[in-house]
């Protein structure tokens, strides 16, 4: 038997950004959103291990009101519970770790929290690892596979220079990448029996957080200009090969890059 | 007080130090070095003269290869003893667990990826790309203390000589840690020129069929000097090379980009943004790639690289 706590966020589709035109600021709310790709994979880990070993799912959401669409496809993939905590402010990664190890505290005992190794949007990858550090807790982050025996986690990370295979003793923390398993898509049935499961929610002072500071302000957030050239050419018609080729090594003897 | 810089990479050290020279002059202090593993210890005369008014150095062989929660638990006391009040170290996915870990500890502020630095009527700020970089954010650090992840190549690196760091061996107790590392396998680095240091660089997507045909971008790297690499599904899903281009990957910044067979995602675009000029060949004419480009040509990759580089060869032959 092992209880799972996992966390999922209500992510941007960077894709798919919306942008003002003027001043290239990001309108967080004409962005479409959905749940992380990476948070997607460590829900389907859990599963897995519940599937194989028994036991319970529960997912913990933070994030503004609407983040109960991405829970509602948390209970048709499997979940136990599903927990939101609503919030409307920006929270940086500590107030999101804190809030987690409180959850933690108050909801477990827990064998293992898993999530994704960096969310879909702000990609900083270190609330596994703050959760982990607030609750001095072993960490196996960035797995790329998992196996749980005799109380023990192990896990392979992908990191910059290699691979790792670390072992903790329960309970942990691990993230996981996008390579660690391809994620169920939910059948029909499990659709509509979502719609019936309840989305439990907390607020701050239920966690005994009221006075929760963040140590971070996003002042701006803009756009990046594309400033390419974009001289585009058509090789379409194989015979136009031949003059393509020699323009583009003419335009970048101009630039001076060959 | 005083502010630690911290790096898994020995080279790193000197443009840390210019990161900490801004934050020294706002908020005075002593720069102090942390070295962690035999290795690294070893090749400690290489940043002696840089500025650091000390060097903590842990060589046991524990420290060898990376474990977040022993280096976390090492690093932790050492900023108590110190008094530290900011911390640097290079953006990476290790020193971004580590200092997950350490910020916690320290009850402090951490911001990774950092990629512009600067302290405006005593708050410091810093500015990281955001949305698969796609766009960059600027934040304000409301906290005693911070952890600052720079990205490597964003200061430039110190040249100076100083005056000579004093050196403080010390030891570790790890009686405590939990975390086990039961085996490290270093990542296979194809000979040739790396990707992060290329001036040129020749990557190819999913417009590629088969491993066989990287022989392409092989050939023509080859020919211009330069390095090659594919894009996160070629790498991750098919396996065909150890690393890939992209913001999760490697980011490249060479003074020529050839993106062959590529669409276009926000996470590799992101990757190559540090390209001075980007070329774009694709079959696709609506593909995202040429927003992101230059040059590009729409055709089939099949038959231009191969003219490309025969082209390129007679020129070399004059």
């Amino acid at each position: 038997m092992v209880k799972i706590l996992v966390g999922v966020k209500y992510s941007l589709r960077v894709e798919n950004l919306a942008i003002d035109p003027k001043t290239k600021a990001i309108i967080l709310d004409e962005t479409p959103k959905k749940m992380g790709d990476m948070d997607k994979r460590a829900l389907e880990e859990a599963l897995r291990l519940k599937e194989k070993h028994g036991g319970e799912v529960t997912v913990l959401c933070v994030g503004p009101k609407e983040a109960n669409k991405i829970l509602l496809e948390v209970y048709a993939m499997g979940a136990d519970s599903a927990f939101l905590i609503p919030t409307n402010d920006y929270l940086d990664t500590f107030s999101v770790a804190k809030i987690f190890a409180k959850f933690y505290e108050k909801n477990g005992p827990f064998d293992l929290i898993l999530l994704g190794g960096a969310s879909t949007d702000s990609f900083t990858g270190v609330l596994g690892a703050r959760i982990a550090g607030l609750l001095n807790l072993p960490i196996i982050p960035f797995a790329n596979q998992i196996v749980l025996e005799d109380l023990k986690i192990k896990a392979e990370s992908a990191l910059d220079d290699g691979k790792y295979k670390f072992s903790a003793p329960l309970p942990a923390v691990v993230t996981v990448t996008l390579e660690i398993n391809e994620p169920r898509i939910p059948k029909l049935k499990d659709i509509l029996r979502a719609k019936r499961q309840k989305i439990n929610e907390l607020s701050l002072s239920d966690l005994e957080l009221d006075d929760l500071k963040v140590t971070i302000n996003m002042t701006d957030v803009r756009a990046y200009e594309e400033k390419r050239k974009q001289i585009i050419l058509d090789a379409t018609d194989p015979s136009k090969i031949d003059e393509v080729v020699d323009k583009l090594i003419n335009y970048l003897r101009e630039e001076g890059v060959l | 007080m005083s502010i630690m810089i911290y790096a898994d990479k020995i080279d790193l050290y000197s443009e840390l130090i210019n990161a900490g020279n801004i934050l020294r002059e706002a908020f005075g202090g002593d720069i102090l070095g942390i070295v962690i593993g035999e290795n690294n210890v070893k090749s400690i005369d290489r940043i002696r003269k840089i500025g650091l008014s000390k060097i903590i150095t842990f060589s046991a062989n524990e420290l060898n290869e990376f474990n977040p929660v022993l280096y976390a638990e090492t690093i932790k006391n050492t900023l108590e003893e110190f008094d530290v009040r900011y911390v640097l170290m290079n953006s990476s996915y290790k020193n971004k667990i580590l200092s997950g870990l350490l910020s916690s500890f320290m009850n402090s502020a951490l911001v990774v990826d950092v990629i512009r630095l600067n302290v405006e009527d005593n708050k410091l700020l810093a500015e990281r790309p955001v949305y698969s970089g796609k766009a960059s954010a600027k934040e304000e650090i409301n906290a005693d203390k911070a952890i600052l992840l720079i990205k490597s190549g964003v200061f430039t690196p110190m040249t100076e000589e100083k005056t000579e760091a004093e050196i403080i061996e010390k030891l570790i107790d790890t009686s405590k840690v939990s975390l086990e590392l039961l085996e490290f396998s270093p990542k296979v680095v194809e000979e040739g020129v790396k990707l992060d240091e290329a001036d040129v660089v020749v990557g190819g997507g999913r417009g590629l069929r088969k491993k066989e045909d990287l022989k392409l971008l092989k050939e023509l790297a080859s020919i211009l000097g330069g390095a090659w690499g594919v894009t996160r599904p070629l790498a991750a899903d098919y396996g065909w090379a150890p690393e890939w281009i992209g913001i999760s990957g490697a980011s490249i910044n060479p003074k020529l980009y050839i993106a062959t067979g590529i669409s276009g995602q926000p996470q590799h675009t992101s990757g190559i943004r540090g390209s001075k000029v980007i070329v774009a060949i694709n079959m696709d004419s609506e593909a995202p790639i040429f927003k992101f480009a230059d040059y590009g040509i729409v055709g089939d990759l099949y038959q231009i690289i191969p003219k490309l580089i025969e082209k390129l060869k007679e020129i070399k032959e004059g």
